[in-house]
């Protein structure tokens, strides 16, 4: 067994024990953050684009399936497909739009179309608009475990993460996962290989957006509650800083820079009141300026370092 | 009463003024932002910021130091332009040489500091800033009257750009910072001090952002979040008018405020989202934008 | 022996991360024109980009007239006299004729060694027919002669002029010949990188041979009779 998979093991371990010693609710919310970053990192971390309106998929499916749980008595894994498809449905439409332009030129677009996301739910009145969407009721699995439980709702966010996970494990190590690797690396040359550049980077992006909205599904059903704030571009820019502060391009990056941020905004709340939003800043221009590849990339060259001192000696 | 297509004139001439004040501020700012896009190659995610801590320092000033209106506007973007000033010369410069997504990224993350201090400060409560004397009251033209105060933010912002622009067109100064744009090592070799150059631009672009800020003042409820919308307008503008052209950021940034005015009469609902159709619009048959260049 | 005015010591130069220099050693006197020659791709140019700080690596040591530079950013260095003439001519495309002549700054304006307006109207006729046309418009030689007379008028004394021949028709390289010529006997002193020997073979006091980054020879003007055999084996012609 090698320690790959050691790893992992171990990470399904501690999921699977982490109710006992945190509260459900708050890993619940690490993981719904988590699997947002991951989802974006598909984006910058491996096909180098800078996408600045992920809040957008996260949202919207957050809505679709709020909408549907509420009003047409969804069932809530309908719900998340739904919520899954329709931020799919965006991404692709959004993604076919923005890499008319590169650079960042594509992060201001993106922007942009999701500010629209955001001005189109502010003024439609099935979204509560400013008070949100309240009530959204849980449901029961298909129709046999009653989500209400938080117990049973953090089973299923755990295992959707975990599948999650794997699956964009699968992507990157898959030839289409190559393909994405060589845009970022050198786009010109990938053209001159023959790839199809554009149709690849919006199935990238479209599948970004999917596993997004799966995230933002997850949380709106655990919080019974959807807001404007999922769709605001402060999120779109926190889950960047999420992925650069973790480490991009890698898989465990994103997911430790969600827990450090969430775990950190938890911490403080209570602490430093209006100060919250200046560290949180502070951290991440630290971040960009000082460890630009992240905390699980300076922690692998730190043991990559130690390693080949111990081997020397 | 005269109508257009169904609109009582008075409200659709009221709507273009208040489209054309919205655009000279959108103008103003993509200015700015081209400016420093040029020059630094960094896309100023905090430009909106600085707008919103020209407007509040404008405040500051008045309450509590009793410095009106008129100081607000000659020292609040000599205030701002040393606050940027002092943040290239310890943040930006860090990152030249580096892909032009963590310029964006840093200043996102400098957006939040400064937003986070400013609501500190100032609290999340609407505040008001009064029109000054005077500039109050109405101007007749017999077929419409306009606030004078609209008219004057107007005549400030576009002056403002159109000296900007003759500046850069026109003066030795200006050429050296197009030269500077196109290749900033070679005029650096020509014995120019391209890092001071950058760092007076900076300011410079911060400068008109906070100027605007303190002309909107007395439009508005201030509150830390006045920035967010209108930053990312202002994206959308540059998105639509290409970021090399210093008239064409005017014009498009112009033209969009009085296509939302005209929208805000004929089609409200889409007056918050019409630029960002125009953008889409733009994209999908000029995708390098109106003045951009290949 | 007249003053050394410009001297390399075991520079080494760097593309990213392809080293380009391998220890160059080089001076220059007052008054003095010097050619390096050698083959594309031997890292002549690169020897003049370092001179001017424009690689993102160098290491060893640079000096204008006794005053060591190695650290100097590249505004310093045109104000210590120093005068560039880049290969791809550098002719900005958003400035007109005129303001491309205007744009660099006068440096050194008590050095007796600023060319005025008049004269360089004088020297490049055309340039004062085309002081309104963008840049980019004009023709390749006007081009050229842009690129050498935007550099005159700034008190620079040390010319660093590289390739100017490249590309121009047989007319306007006799005009060049000319410009150097005069500006030689002005007292400017010359670092020139010239492919065309033909060029270069009249005009400069001493050709250093590159080769791989580094100076493998140096041929005086008197002895180029003598020595043509080697030079035309250094240069493959």
């Amino acid at each position: 067994m090698n320690s790959r998979t050691l790893l992992t093991l171990a990470g399904i371990a501690a999921l699977a024990v982490a109710p006992a010693f945190v509260y459900p609710m708050l890993m619940v919310k690490l993981l719904c953050f988590a699997l947002f970053a991951s989802a974006f990192n598909l984006m910058l971390g491996y096909t180098g684009l800078l996408s600045f309106g992920h809040a957008m998929f996260f949202g919207t499916s957050g809505y679709i399936l709020g909408l549907g749980m509420k009003h047409l008595g969804w069932s809530p894994e309908l719900g998340l497909a739904a919520g899954m498809a329709g931020a799919a449905l965006l991404g692709f439409i959004a993604g076919a739009i923005a890499i008319r332009r590169e650079g960042i030129y594509f992060a201001m677009i993106t922007l942009a179309i999701s500010q629209l996301i955001y001005f189109l739910a502010m003024q439609a009145d099935w979204t509560g608009r400013d008070d949100g969407l309240h009530g959204i009721p849980r449901g029961r699995l298909f129709g046999l475990i009653d989500l209400e439980n938080d117990l049973a709702l953090y089973g299923l966010v755990a295992v959707c993460f975990v599948l999650a996970l794997a699956g964009i494990r699968r992507i990157v190590t898959s030839p289409f996962g190559q393909v994405l690797t060589a845009i970022r690396e050198n786009e010109p040359r990938a053209v001159s290989l023959g790839y199809d550049v554009a149709r690849y980077k919006v199935m990238a992006f479209t599948l970004s957006a999917a596993l997004s909205g799966l995230a933002g599904g997850l949380k709106a059903l655990a919080l019974s509650y959807e807001s404007l704030n999922d769709l605001h571009w402060s999120l779109s820019g926190e889950v960047v800083m999420m992925c650069i502060l973790g480490g991009l391009g890698t898989l465990s990056g994103p997911v430790a820079g969600a827990f450090f941020v969430i775990l950190l905004q938890n911490f403080l709340a209570d602490k430093v009141g209006e100060w919250l939003s200046v560290i949180i800043g502070l951290v991440f221009l630290f971040c960009i300026l000082a460890m630009r590849k992240g905390l699980v990339g300076e922690l692998s060259g730190r043991l990559a370092a130690l390693r080949r001192k111990a081997r020397a000696t | 009463m005269t109508e257009i297509f169904g609109v009582p004139a008075q409200v659709l001439y009221g709507q273009l003024l208040l489209g054309l004040v919205n655009g000279s501020f959108y103008a103003l700012l993509s200015l700015g932002l081209s400016v420093i896009f040029g020059l630094l190659n960094i896309v100023n995610f905090a430009h909106g910021t600085m707008y919103m801590l020209g407007a509040f320092l404008a405040y500051a000033l008045l309450n509590p130091l009793g410095l009106n209106y008129w100081w607000a506007l000659a020292l609040v973007p000599v205030l701002a332009a040393c606050i940027g000033i002092v943040i290239e010369r310890t943040v930006l410069k860090r990152i030249y040489g580096l892909d032009n997504i963590y310029g964006l990224l840093v200043t996102f993350a400098l957006t939040m500091i400064i937003e986070g201090v400013v609501r500190v400060y100032f609290g999340v409560s609407g505040l008001r800033y009064p029109v000054p004397q005077a500039l109050t009251g109405m101007l007749d033209l017999g077929f419409m009257r306009l606030p004078v105060y609209r008219v004057w933010v107007i005549v400030a912002a576009l002056g403002l750009c159109l000296l900007t622009w003759a500046i850069i067109e026109r003066t030795r100064l200006g050429a050296t910072l197009r030269a500077g744009t196109e290749n900033p090592r070679l005029v650096q070799a020509f014995g120019v001090n391209v890092p001071v150059l950058v760092t007076l631009v900076f300011g410079w672009g911060v400068g008109l952002a906070a100027f605007a800020g303190v002309l909107a003042a007395p439009l508005m409820q201030l509150t830390p979040q006045i920035g967010h919308s209108i930053i990312i307008t202002v994206f959308g503008v540059v998105v639509i008018g290409g970021m090399g052209s210093i008239l064409g950021s005017i014009l498009t940034g112009l033209a969009l405020g009085l296509i939302e005015g005209v929208a805000k009469v004929y089609y409200p609902e889409a007056s918050s989202t019409v630029i960002f159709v125009v953008m889409i619009l733009v994209l999908l048959v000029r995708p390098h934008g109106l003045f951009g260049k290949q | 022996m007249s003053e050394t005015v410009l001297l390399l010591k075991n520079v080494h130069g760097w593309y990213g991360q392809s080293h380009v220099l391998h220890g160059v050693d080089l001076d220059v006197s007052r008054g003095e024109v010097v050619s390096l020659i050698g083959r594309n791709g031997a890292g002549r140019t690169t020897i003049l980009r370092a001179i001017m700080g424009l690689l993102e690596r160098r290491e060893g040591r640079i000096e204008v007239k006794g005053r060591d530079v190695s650290s100097a950013p590249p505004h310093r260095l045109a104000r210590a006299g120093l005068g560039y003439c880049p290969e791809e001519r550098g002719i900005f495309s958003t400035l007109s004729c005129e303001e491309n002549l205007l744009l660099p700054p006068v440096t050194r304006a008590g050095s007796g060694m600023i060319v005025s307006l008049p004269e360089i109207h004088q020297m490049f006729p055309n340039l004062a027919e085309r002081a309104h046309s963008p840049g980019t418009r004009l023709s390749g030689g006007e081009q050229q002669m842009l690129a050498i007379a935007r550099i005159l008028r700034t008190g620079a004394d040390i010319l660093l002029l590289d390739e100017i021949s490249e590309g121009l028709a047989p007319v306007i390289v006799q005009t060049l010949a000319r410009v150097i010529r005069e500006l030689k006997s002005r007292g400017f002193t010359i670092l020139m990188v010239e492919q065309n020997f033909r060029f270069a073979a009249p005009l400069a006091d001493r050709f250093f041979i590159i080769e791989h980054g580094r100076v493998v020879d140096v041929v005086h003007q008197s002895d180029l009779g003598r020595r043509m055999g080697a030079i035309r084996r250094f240069l493959g012609v």
